[in-house]
């Protein structure tokens, strides 16, 4: 099989500009987008292959992950899901449950001690339904037994007595005036709405030679980790409570935790285990899960364990939100795209989650990466009695990217183009100006780079004309290949503090402990914050040990969501090792010699590497190991030595660590890192959205069977920009994973709903692509160095799981003739139409 | 509760349990060996995959008091350990194809099992092998390319095979399997609440049962006679799923809403074990050997009905006088589906969906059925009623299933659409025997699943193919005719036209490639 083997060191360079700051300046604070550019040159990649930290653990079966711990004297809890999607809740009797031999505790909304409802965003979640259910995950009560067997049968002997309410189950129709209200509170079922209008798409219209108006769906994709959810809550003698589980946000646990306690931050301590898998997906429910333990933890006096089976995590955690995209595309005569009317809706399901990020991310990306004069975009959440929605692994994207590319081909083929044309004509170049009002300056914008070497590498040109275009050969299968194009904000952009700190700690022996406000998904974030700090220090990684996630020890980071672990932890890192490197400074300078005076302190900040203490690391973008040109004036780490660079003497990180000792001084720095300023104006819809952004192409090649409709995905490619790969394999890694993760959007996974219950509960239904299956995947990797990254780097995790959809679609129109509009796409569909 | 002796990765232990607790969990529990884990429960994941005796299996689907003392257990705390283990695990590492890890323990299991019995590895053989372990995380491309390369450098034979080496799957590829296909869609049953083994008792496989694991014939039928209605258990592949899916999440079982039942209903873990009434009844067939292997006698192969799916992929008489057979078990599960799966088991589950059933189907198959009494005959065809329902009597135990082998001059074969190779229930699934005669068919068998609410023959259409032509007119008319005759259960998903057109193009293209393998010509 042939897999991705390319990097493409194919950096555009543009001459680096002088810097508004010192040498020694570390800037903490945020600084303003678009003064800098990417100031390396030699793009050299820096493709040290690092092993996975923790890899040898988790195949080996000796990594703890959540259900794998175990507290002495623990009991074990399972939760009772609602039967009905909405209705009144008129009896929970829970006394038959108390009396199963075993039980211990059985919980309700009667007896939580302080906090009723939580939420990220808005606290409109009931952490247990005392009145009402509002979906099938609701929780009305929690069985505390001394087996799990004994716990299930307590909960199945609780009585409930329902009496159904209309289940709201579309969107539109949750809308509608006089719809029943969800959040009678709130006044209305919508979650939340944005805008954005830039031009006048009336007139541009007006101008328009072609206008296509048309509508695409999709339906609600599970996230699928293998690891249902699981935590164990321990109490502590002082009143604290220590959780311990399979939870992508620490912090955001913690405040639910200490919320539904009643307890101050300070005494709730929650420990990342060894998360297998989360994709967005253990953001909020198992922070619920872990509120409810923690509250029976502090009643019963006891550990109190939970491990979900996988019906229940599929019954009650979030999925993507299934959206539907109204779209109105105008293009002029010469193929320019003009005017864009775009609505979209998401359903939200019964409580806020992150809806309102996941609806924000698809408005200020509406245009998708091509320039368009006159646009209108609104956006909305909806509240319905549907399983919940929330983060999943490129909020939003991927499903505006399937209307937004499939639309653009739908215009391609109806004013005569090739899909590939029409898109060179519209990209976004170097300083354009997007819908939001920001000027792309501060980055390479690298979309058509992306592209063009996406088709090289796949010889799109021979086999765009092959395609079958309605006739299959005479295999009886139809050859068809596709692309689908994005550029995707970094990070959390305008819809939060963007901000990590991390903490290096130097121990006597010169071993270091490495703490970062982010945490460990599985997506390898240890190994990239080892291998910078490792580098940055000039020590082998096995001196570095990365200390897990816990909230008692390490500042809040913010969310480890939206791709943004490397490039906030990363920065923090290099901030945190610049710190230490100071103190250290004058040490050194007593052993080998004090270092020259800068010649000129912008021309060498401005080309330093960060593997000095001359550069500023929170916008380095160099690479450590190279460094043709304004050489450095700092000393140079390597090999766990410690060399003057202008007489080359050298002194054991060793000796420079007893000595600090000698001086009583504690080797332990932190590091703070803001990102650049972003801005968002909510009434106008405008603003610099996101500090920087990834560029991504995919390409797919399908055949189908014309006797079946039956869809097969032969290969895969996904080309994308992340700044840097600061560890080219697991960049390859995530672009693999994720483009298997994006097919499923487009077919296999479906999660069905009937009146607010998911028909499916299981892999045996639920159904995600295995290793048979898998098309051949290749990764191309173009680098462009950001000036805001650590070492240049931006991000990956979600750039990679979002375009592969539209490109398979695209495929089969060019295979077929039929365009699928609505996903998950059905053979039987394809069949009937194709013979149509 | 049970008391068991095993070899864990290399150490005797010992555990007690209640008997049905699935071995995973008696492994994870009681053994303090957490490296299997459970990502479903239900044998569709592969998290849990372990060695048993040699073999590798979905650990959450063994019942625990069916594993014998003396059986060896490795997990990967323990095969990481041993050479081949340790360069699988250096090779993940090497490729960096490690992400989120939770899956990785059941790779290795299945890796190990895959490389130490197959003797030429591809890129296709190893997806194929770990069809049954799902990875969210990697794409697979990095698992792969690590498994390939350790195969590359592999070690002189000899030292090869140190956890009880078997004879590994047929090389090769059975020529009427379809090639690898994309995903297919959901297949949904008649209704989505409905149990998925409606006809077995609903079971709590954590508490304890009363269970009985006969050595002989003769004990498990004087059982049988005496506990009327006891659930017989084989490879548990159908029934642990079920219990476990029931007791995991009861409001799957479709119940409207939820009532108090007596607790007297669910018996504590301390009740005493003389009170049987109170407790469900499990007979395992796993301890008799007599009920396995294969027989050839004048022409008809005797095929015991616990022969595992693996087994019945691996023998060579099989391979002669029931390839469709061969090729259906070939596509049944994942390997460590197959060595649990056993052939009978496939038959009773009486799921429309069985695999097994329609090659047995065509070849004109029958069972023989004892009970304390005596042993009756009688054909495949009269044993199914309907939906998940058979003829078996409550004080029966299916024992043989008796194949009339292939003479010369007929051909067979078997075709899944949607042929997901492992882990799928076929959406539909096609067996045709064959023979031709001057240039005409002279005898013509077809049997199809899931189109109707059993596995059924198409008479009609095998009368009106009689004498033809192998003409592509012929093939044109009998796709009309199958599509005629079948009936698929209209509720479900994908809709009954479909599955009609695609019973009708399947069976087709079988038939045609049938003949003319035969003649070379059309
Ligand atoms: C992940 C997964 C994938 C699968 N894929 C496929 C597939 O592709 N195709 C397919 O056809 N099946 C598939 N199956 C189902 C298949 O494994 C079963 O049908 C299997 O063959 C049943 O055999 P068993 O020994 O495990 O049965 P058990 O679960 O032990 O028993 C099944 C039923 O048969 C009865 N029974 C067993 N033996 C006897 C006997 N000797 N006499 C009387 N009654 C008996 C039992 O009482 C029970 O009612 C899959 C299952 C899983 C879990
Ligand atoms: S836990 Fe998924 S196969 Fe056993
Ligand atoms: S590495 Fe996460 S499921 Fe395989």
């Amino acid at each position: 099989m042939d897999i991705g083997r390319l990097q493409l060191g194919t950096s555009r360079l543009r001459p680096a500009r002088p810097r508004d700051h010192s040498r020694r300046g570390i800037r903490i604070g945020p600084h303003r987008a678009g003064s800098r550019l990417p100031a390396r040159r030699g793009s050299a990649t820096v493709t040290v292959m690092v092993q996975r930290v923790d890899a040898v653990e988790k195949v080996t079966g000796r990594a703890l992950f959540a259900d794998d711990i175990v507290a002495e004297g623990m009991l074990f809890a399972v939760p009772l899901h609602a039967a009905h999607p909405h209705a009144r809740i008129r009896v929970l009797e829970t006394a038959p449950a108390v009396e199963v031999p075993g039980v211990v505790a059985v919980l309700t909304a009667a007896d939580l001690p302080a906090a009723t409802r939580l939420g990220t965003i808005v606290r409109d979640q009931y952490i247990l339904a005392g009145d009402r259910t509002r979906y099938q995950g609701d929780v009305l009560a929690v069985v505390a037994a001394e087996t799990e067997a004994a716990a299930r049968a307590g909960a199945a002997a609780i009585r409930v007595d329902y009496q159904p309410l209309p289940v709201l189950t579309d969107p539109q129709a949750a809308l509608a005036p006089g719809a029943p209200l969800i959040h009678e509170e709130r006044g209305t079922n919508l979650i939340a709405s944005y805008r954005v209008r830039d031009g006048d798409p009336a007139r541009a219209f007006a101008t328009c030679t072609e206008i296509l108006e048309r509508e695409y769906r999709t339906s609600w994709i599970e996230h699928a980790y293998l690891e249902p959810e699981s935590a164990i809550v321990t109490p502590e003698p002082d009143g604290s409570v220590t959780v311990r589980g399979s939870v992508q946000l620490p912090f955001n646990a913690r405040r639910f935790i200490a919320q539904a306690c009643g307890l101050p931050l300070s005494r709730v301590r929650v420990i990342q285990a060894t998360l297998g898998g989360s994709f967005g997906g253990k953001d909020e429910t198992i922070n619920l899960i872990c509120a409810r333990l923690a509250v029976l933890a502090l009643r019963t006096r006891r550990p109190v364990k939970s491990t979900y089976s996988r019906e229940e995590s599929m019954r009650e955690s979030y999925k993507r939100h299934p959206f539907l995209v109204r779209s109105r595309l105008g293009v002029d005569a010469n193929g320019k795209m003009q005017a864009l009317d775009i609505e979209m809706t998401a359903d939200g399901g019964p409580y806020c989650t992150s809806s309102p990020f996941v609806i924000w991310r698809p408005t200020v990306q509406c245009t998708g990466p091509y320039v368009v004069p006159g646009v209108r975009c609104d956006t909305r959440a909806v509240y319905t009695n549907n399983p919940l929605t929330g983060a999943m692994r490129g909020f939003g994207s991927p499903q505006f990217n399937f209307a937004c590319e499939s639309m653009v081909d739908e215009m391609a083929h109806a004013i005569g183009l090739d899909p590939v044309e029409f898109r060179r004509r519209n990209f976004f170049t170097q300083g354009c100006r997007t819908h939001t009002g920001q000027h792309l300056d501060n980055h390479t914008v690298s979309i058509r780079q992306v592209m063009e070497t996406a088709l090289e590498r796949t010889g799109w040109a021979e086999k765009y004309a092959r395609c079958g275009r309605g006739t299959p050969g005479p295999d009886g299968r139809a050859y068809g290949i596709g692309l689908a194009c994005c550029y995707r904000g970094v990070s959390l952009g305008a819809e939060g503090a963007d901000f990590c700190s991390a903490i290096v700690h130097v121990q006597p022996d010169a071993s270091v402990l490495l703490q970062v406000g982010v945490s460990e998904n599985g997506q390898g974030l240890k190994t990239a914050m080892t291998h910078i700090a490792a580098t940055e220090l000039g020590l082998p990684a096995s001196q570095i040990r990365f200390l897990d996630t816990d909230t008692s020890h390490v500042p809040d980071g913010g969310p480890t969501v939206a791709s943004r672990g490397t490039i906030v932890g990363g920065n923090a890192v290099l901030i945190a090792v610049a710190r230490l490197k100071e103190m250290l400074e004058p040490l050194i300078a007593e052993r080998i010699g004090a270092l020259p005076e800068p010649r000129d302190a912008t021309e060498a900040t401005a080309a330093g590497p960060p593997g000095t203490t001359a550069g500023p690391p929170a916008t380095a973008a160099g690479p450590p190991t190279t460094g043709t040109g304004g050489e450095p004036a700092g000393y140079r780490y390597t090999g766990g030595r410690i060399h003057h660079p202008v007489t080359g003497e050298s002194i054991a990180l060793n000796e420079v660590v007893a000595a600090a000792a000698e001086h009583r001084l504690y080797l332990q720095a932190f590091g703070s890192w803001a990102a650049p300023r972003v801005s968002w104006d909510e009434e106008r819809g405008r603003g610099h959205a996101y500090f920087t952004y990834v560029y991504s192409c995919n390409v797919a090649e399908v055949t189908v069977e014309a006797a079946t409709g039956k869809v097969r995905v032969t290969r895969l490619i996904g080309a994308h920009d992340p700044g840097r790969a600061i560890n080219p394999e697991m960049v390859r890694g995530q672009i693999y994973g994720g483009l298997l993760m994006g097919m499923g959007l487009a077919l296999g996974e479906h999660y069905p709903v009937a009146e607010g219950i998911g028909q499916v509960g299981n892999f045996d239904r639920y159904r995600i692509c295995r290793a048979h299956q898998a098309p051949e995947l290749e990764a191309l990797i173009i680098e462009n160095p950001d000036p805001a990254g650590p070492w240049g780097a931006k991000s990956i995790g979600e750039p990679a799981n979002e375009l592969a959809a539209p490109a398979i679609t695209n495929a089969i129109f060019h295979a077929t003739g039929v365009r699928i509009r609505s996903l998950p796409l059905q053979p039987e569909e394809i069949l009937a139409r194709w013979q149509r | 509760m049970i008391t068991r002796q095993w070899q864990v990765n290399g150490e005797m232990r010992e555990a007690t349990f209640p008997a049905l607790k699935p071995l995973l969990h008696v492994l994870r529990e009681e053994l303090a060996a957490t490296g299997p884990k459970e990502g479903c429960g239900e044998g569709e994941c592969g998290a849990c995959t372990v060695l048993l005796n040699g073999q590798p299996v979905t650990s959450c689907l063994a019942a625990a008091g069916q594993v014998r003392d003396g059986s060896t257990i490795w997990t990967a705390e323990g095969l990481a350990r041993l050479p081949l283990g340790e360069r699988i695990v250096d090779a993940f590492m090497r490729h960096g194809a490690v992400q989120c890890g939770i899956c990785f323990p059941g790779m290795l299991a299945t890796t190990y099992a895959f490389l130490r019995d197959e003797p030429a590895p591809d890129d296709r053989s190893t997806r194929e092998a770990l069809s049954g372990n799902l990875c969210r995380c990697t794409g697979y491309s990095k698992i792969v390319a690590a498994i390939l390369d350790v195969a590359r450098e592999r070690e002189p034979a000899g030292s090869r095979g140190r956890v009880g080496a078997q004879p590994g799957p047929p090389a090769g590829e059975d020529p009427t399997l379809e090639t690898l296909d994309a995903l297919e869609t959901l297949e949904t049953p008649p209704s989505p609440a409905a149990p998925r083994a409606a006809s077995a008792p609903a079971i709590d496989p954590r508490e304890p049962a009363a269970f009985y694991a006969p050595r002989t014939l003769d004990e498990a039928l004087a059982l049988r006679a005496r506990r009327p209605g006891a659930a017989l258990l084989a490879g548990g592949s159908d029934l642990l799923v079920a219990w476990q899916a029931a007791a995991r999440e009861p409001l799957l079982r479709g119940a409207p809403s939820r009532t108090a039942r007596p607790a007297a209903d669910r018996p504590a873990e301390t009740a005493a074990a003389e009170a049987p009434c109170q407790r469900p009844v499990v007979i395992s067939l796993s301890d008799i050997d007599a009920l396995r292997g294969v027989a050839e006698e004048d022409g008809v192969l005797r095929i015991g009905a616990c022969t595992s799916a693996y087994e019945l992929c691996t023998n060579p008489s099989l391979a002669r006088g029931a390839p469709a057979l061969v090729a259906a078990a070939h596509a049944l599960g994942a390997r460590p589906i197959r060595h649990l799966a056993t052939l009978a088991g496939n038959l009773v589950n009486a799921s429309p969906a069985a695999d097994l059933a329609p090659p047995l189907l065509v070849a004109g198959a029958g069972l023989l059925i004892a009970k304390a009494g005596g042993t009756r005959k009688i054909p495949l065809e009269d044993f199914y009623r309907g939906y998940k329902e058979t003829n078996l009597g409550p004080d029966e135990i299916v024992t043989v299933v008796l194949v009339p082998a292939l003479v010369a001059g007929e051909r067979e074969g078997f075709r899944k659409l949607g042929t997901r190779r492992a882990q799928s229930i076929a959406k539909v699934c096609a067996a045709v025997r064959v023979r031709l005669d001057a240039g005409r068919i002279d005898a013509v068998a077809i049997a199809l699943g899931s189109v109707a609410p059993t596995t059924v023959r198409l008479p009609r259409t095998e009368e009106r193919l009689r004498s033809e032509r192998p003409t592509a007119a012929l093939w044109e008319r009998t796709r009309q005719w199958v599509a005629e005759e079948v009936h698929p259960i209209s509720d479900v998903r994908s809709n009954a036209d479909y599955r009609r057109a695609m019973a009708g193009v399947l069976v087709t293209d079988l038939l045609a490639s049938l003949v003319c393998s035969e003649h070379g010509a059309q």
